[in-house]
């Protein structure tokens, strides 16, 4: 059995030319690769799934349409350019090195839609807060939290304010501040001027 | 080679992304409460089996074990036209955030657009309301937008007290209307709701007022032409109805001040809920109205603490607060309405002449005839008594002017120092019973102004229609004055004074 993925041999296509790594690197330095290879899949990826869910969310809220379509984004697409590099190098899944390329090819674009995402703060922040306020009413709130901490913003919960009761999520009264994604209106600074009364 | 570079360009984009996660500027934001029928969908929508969310799953399930048994009593959320029109909300909330009286949550709205989707969203929503505040003009023009929650008005927080403003050009107001087909007015309304000046200084509460003061002179609401303030053809307008603070070349003809009857603010929530929580709305009414009394006693505290938003129980998606210089300035401009006032102002036990259903009536064919709503007024009126009937004392009698004591004597002389402010002038078609029912509602609606009359016919005619205002309206006679002479192409001409 293969110690790492990159060294995976299927005899049957052993015909196949390696892909060329270059020089090989030791041991140490290819784990730490892996290492960081799966630590930008999961970042990226989640960021990444976030983001395409979000973006689904403003048209629809149920959790499994969602989900859906971001994983076959997130994993269709750099599933897709994984597939054409191997046919550009004539190589497959069972060629000596493809796998570590496919997931580097995973975890460069999803680390780039995150990028992406992410420096676009002006664009998506309002996105991934609503996408964070549709896990928060479904009563999920470590992946509120996630979410609106890839937002950009702080989250105060009902229960959290001030003279809550404590659990009485539903009864909202305390210190808040100004919101930011403003579902409805508003933009958020705490003493921006507002117009005049009707 | 190929493998370094792939490792050294992930790992600085891991790093970069970090990076940008972790430092960005966080601004406190209001995550909305856990909604137990969003919660239920989800649960069930797998069979209660997982949440979509690997990582949430454990965690909600732990958090709706922790769960108390019965559900929460959610609290009631009050949107409003203005900052100012939650000041009892501000004062029904101790300093510590708790609630002192029922659980509330308030989303002051800066327009009545953002009202009327708090309204639509219904009060089960985070960012819905259950009730808004907002002046009885706007309610008017909403109406139209929010006829499928069948809205209705169910009890008076307050009048509007010099928001908003009339501006004509020197005696515009109490001359000949102007000739033309058009007759132009700078102010907010559905025409001008594109420009920004018109926003910022216009509102629906002082258009309508506008109005008001035309049909009054004589311009029908068919012939006023709203027209914004920054167009080229604002300037020559010969009139401007706009809101308190704003700028306007014209001078000030009278105020909500002086009309302080015209603009009540009003709660408003749809009938199903009025029907379905009438306790829980009776113990609001009685509770806000409490607050408007202790938010009077203590304005500046009230007006500091929503400027700085300051333990306040405020909904999600609230905006940014005025200064509380301006609030301050804004909560002088509403005169409070008390619980022993609210039978007298709606409902079968009011007797006056201008009640919430008469103004309602009067601002409804102003509005539609001057194009600002699409259809007349709903029959019934949308004004539910119900919930004053309940909770507000019998309305005080009305002093009843003794018509054969001293105050049937001659109108005397209005005293030095008045002020004409606008006047009713009636057409050759009209009668004197139209001029007295006119004098009726005027006498209600700008409640401290006298009344001079000018009747074809000459002062006795004059005389005349006074004494059938002062006796079927109980005026006393010193609110009313004759002059001798005939009014120049007018069948009478009734000017408000504003008295010393």
């Amino acid at each position: 059995m293969a110690k790492d993925d990159d060294e995976i041999i299927v005899p049957k296509k052993s015909k196949a030319k390696p892909v060329s790594t270059g020089r090989s690197a030791s041991a140490s330095m290819r784990k730490l690769m892996r290492v960081a290879c799966a630590i930008g899949i999961a970042l990226g990826g989640f960021v990444a799934l976030v983001g395409m869910m979000s973006v689904v969310g403003l048209a629809v809220s149920n959790i499994w349409a969602r989900l859906a379509v971001g994983l076959v984004v997130v994993v269709g697409l750099p599933a897709f350019l994984a597939d054409r590099l191997l046919k550009r190098t004539d190589a497959n899944l069972g060629t000596r090195g493809s796998l570590g390329m496919v997931s580097n090819v995973f975890a460069i674009v999803l680390l780039g839609v995150a990028l992406m995402l992410v420096a676009a703060e002006a664009m998506t922040k309002n996105l991934f807060a609503h996408e964070a306020d549709l896990y928060a009413r479904s009563g999920s709130t470590t992946m509120a939290r996630l979410v609106y901490f890839v937002a950009g913003v702080s989250p105060v919960f009902p229960n959290e304010k001030p003279g809550a009761k404590p659990g009485a999520s539903g009864s909202a009264s305390g210190s808040v501040s100004g919101s930011v994604s403003g579902s409805v209106s508003g933009s958020g600074a705490s003493s921006a001027a507002s117009p005049p009364p009707r | 080679m190929k493998g370094y570079a792939s490792f050294f360009l992930i790992a600085v984009m891991t790093l970069g992304l970090l990076f940008l996660l972790l430092t960005r500027a966080r601004a406190p934001y209001d995550a909305p409460a856990a909604d137990p029928e969003v919660a239920e969908v989800v649960d069930a929508g797998d069979g209660g089996g997982a949440r979509a969310d690997g990582g949430a799953r454990a965690d909600a399930a732990l958090e709706v074990a922790a769960a108390p048994p019965k559900p929460v009593e959610r609290p009631l959320r009050i949107t409003s036209l203005g900052w100012e029109l939650v000041a009892a909300g501000v004062a029904l909330t101790a300093a510590d955030g708790g609630a002192t009286g029922p659980a509330l949550e308030l989303a002051p709205e800066a327009t009545l657009d953002a009202v009327e989707a708090r309204l639509a969203r219904g009060g089960s929503d985070p960012v819905g309301a259950d009730i808004a505040v907002l002046p009885l003009p706007a309610f008017v023009l909403a109406y139209d937008r929010l006829r499928a929650l069948d809205p209705r008005a169910f009890v008076v927080v307050g009048f509007s007290r010099g928001r908003e403003e009339v501006h004509a050009a020197a005696g515009a107001l109490l001359k000949p209307p102007p000739a033309g087909d058009e007759v132009k007015l700078v102010a907010f309304g559905p025409a001008t709701a594109a420009d920004a000046t018109a926003r910022a200084g216009g509102s629906e509460s002082a258009t309508m007022l506008g109005l008001f003061a035309l049909d009054l002179l004589g311009v029908a609401p068919t012939r006023v032409r709203l027209v914004a303030p920054g167009a080229t053809d604002a300037k020559a307008a010969p009139f401007a109805a706009v809101v308190r603070g704003a700028a306007d070349d014209r001078k000030l003809a009278f105020s909500s001040a002086d009309a302080s009857r015209f603009v009540p603010i009003v709660a408003i929530a749809p009938k199903a809920q009025l029907d379905a929580n009438e306790a829980k709305m009776r113990d609001f009414a009685r509770a806000w109205l409490d607050g408007i009394d202790r938010a009077g006693k203590d304005a500046s505290n009230v007006a500091r603490r929503l400027a700085n938003k300051e333990a306040l129980p405020l909904a999600a998606g609230v905006g940014g607060a005025p200064e509380a210089i301006t609030l301050l300035e804004r909560l002088g401009q509403i005169a409070p309405a008390s619980l022993a006032q609210q039978r007298g102002l709606m409902g079968a036990a009011a007797k006056g002449t201008v009640t919430v259903e008469t103004l309602a009536q009067r601002q409804w064919a102003l509005a539609r005839s001057g194009g600002l709503t699409t259809s007349a007024a709903p029959s019934p009126l949308p004004v539910d008594d119900r919930i004053v009937a309940a909770i507000a004392p019998a309305p005080a009698p009305v002093v009843t002017h003794d018509p054969a004591g001293a105050d049937a004597g001659a109108f005397a002389a209005l005293p030095a120092g008045t002020t004409a402010l606008v006047s009713y002038r009636a057409d050759a078609t009209a009668d004197a019973a139209a001029v007295v029912a006119q004098i009726g509602f005027l006498s209600g609606a700008f409640e401290r102004a006298a009344f001079r009359v000018t009747a074809k016919g000459g002062e006795k005619a004059a005389r005349a229609i006074a004494a059938a205002a002062r006796d079927r309206f109980d005026l006393p006679s010193s609110r009313l004055t004759t002059v001798a002479g005939e009014p120049a192409g007018a069948f009478a001409i009734v000017d408000v004074i504003a008295l010393p």
